[in-house]
């Protein structure tokens, strides 16, 4: 049993850590390239095995991650359309949404949804719709400087809205371009279909998470809301979860305050001159 | 004095106490930074209670406007000899005021009946 729990904790731990997860989706692309031009059936029988053995493993654990994407972020948008259908969110005019967004050089005059929808644990944006929505829980959370910093943070994903889905677009291209590459050179379906989830995964992070860092940017750059206010809250959250390894789409929480420090040190720098 | 530790329980304590006052103190940070004020013997200005805290003093200060906002420290500006200056320079004084207590004693209560 006990065997079990540390097994269980090393996959977590490989899953989690996002710098071995992107290791392990590049080795999925280079060992889908190996077996893919035939290089495989030259190696011995022993080493073939214990490669596609490995490759299954990596492949297992990139499935997973790509579920808990859909999961996590897509699920809270999928979530919240199914639950706003019987619970109406409440709609609420914050004078203060108008301002950050003006400072932050866009237009919003949209409420923001307050939603007592248990499966939202955070605030998001639907870049699509261009509606903010809060869980109700979260308003009585934090102090109104820090709603304002979050809501600055979540204005900065609409304001790069387009720009998202162009790289996006970007992304789908540039996927279907080294999946037209690997069938050229892959004689199993299975490989080629694994290999392209993975290339596209590693983009697709890759942008989202720096999607991420430059919402988080954008407020206080643009002098509509405090860095402080932004760290206090990441704080926060860091202190709530037990591990802080980041996900797929958004980087750990103590890389996002050390960032978000080197602007406070800038700036203080800039008033001491 | 009631001495609360911040732990897990204080989290979990955070959760049954769903009071705005009680949600704002359970930031790690404000929390260090009300108990570095109610302990100390006298009013504390930014930089010393960023030095005993080991935070960025921005971040102190962000902190200290909230807890002032909800009335649990009070903040006054006065003159002090800092970082070895002889003339005095103008700081921003904090002192304890009578609710922290009162708000510390709830959540010794709390986190003792999660315990």
């Amino acid at each position: 049993m006990a065997k079990i729990t540390w097994i269980k904790e090393f996959g977590k731990r490989v899953y989690l850590t996002f710098k071995l997860w992107r290791m392990v989706l590049i080795s999925i692309v280079f060992l889908s390239i190996v077996s893919g031009t035939n290089l495989l059936f030259f190696l011995p029988s022993a080493m073939r095995w214990t490669l596609a053995l490995v490759y299954v493993l990596l492949a297992e654990i990139m499935v997973f991650s790509i579920v808990r994407l859909i999961t996590g972020s897509a699920g809270q948008i999928i979530s919240s359309v199914f639950y706003n259908r019987k619970h109406k969110p409440e709609k609420r005019y914050f004078p203060e949404v108008k301002q950050i967004a003006k400072k932050m050089g866009m237009e919003y005059d949209k409420p923001i949804l307050i939603t007592e929808n248990p499966s939202i644990k955070s605030p998001f944006t639907n870049v699509f719709t261009r509606n903010i929505t809060f869980p109700a829980f979260w308003i009585r959370k934090f102090h109104r400087t820090e709603n304002d910093a979050i809501i600055g943070h979540e204005l900065a994903h609409i304001k790069y809205g387009l720009k998202f889905i162009g790289e996006l677009l970007l992304v789908t291209f540039v996927t279907w371009g080294f999946a037209l590459l690997l069938a050229a050179i892959t004689w199993s379906l299975g490989i080629y279909v694994i290999a392209e989830l993975a290339f596209m995964m590693l983009i697709l992070s890759y942008i989202l998470r720096r999607n991420e860092l430059r919402a988080d940017w954008e407020g206080p750059n643009a002098n509509a809301t405090t860095p402080e206010a932004l760290i206090s809250v990441f704080e926060y959250l860091k202190a709530e979860c037990k591990r802080d390894d980041g996900s797929e789409t958004h980087p750990p929480l103590q890389a996002r305050i050390k960032r978000l420090i080197r602007l406070l040190d800038s700036d203080r720098q800039h008033q001491d001159d | 004095m009631v001495t609360v530790k911040y732990c897990s329980n204080v989290v979990t304590a955070m959760k049954i106490i769903d009071e705005g006052t009680a949600q704002i103190v359970m930031h790690p940070v404000r929390f260090k930074i009300l108990q570095c004020v109610r302990e100390a013997s006298g009013p504390l200005f930014v930089e010393q209670i960023a030095k005993a805290v080991e935070e960025h003093p921005r971040l102190v200060s962000h902190h200290l406007d909230v807890l002032q906002d909800i009335g649990l420290i009070d903040c006054k500006y006065g003159l002090t000899k800092a970082k070895g200056s002889t003339r005095g320079v103008a700081v921003r004084l904090c002192s304890p005021t009578p609710k922290l207590t009162e708000v510390f004693h709830d959540i010794a209560e709390a986190v003792a009946e999660v315990k």
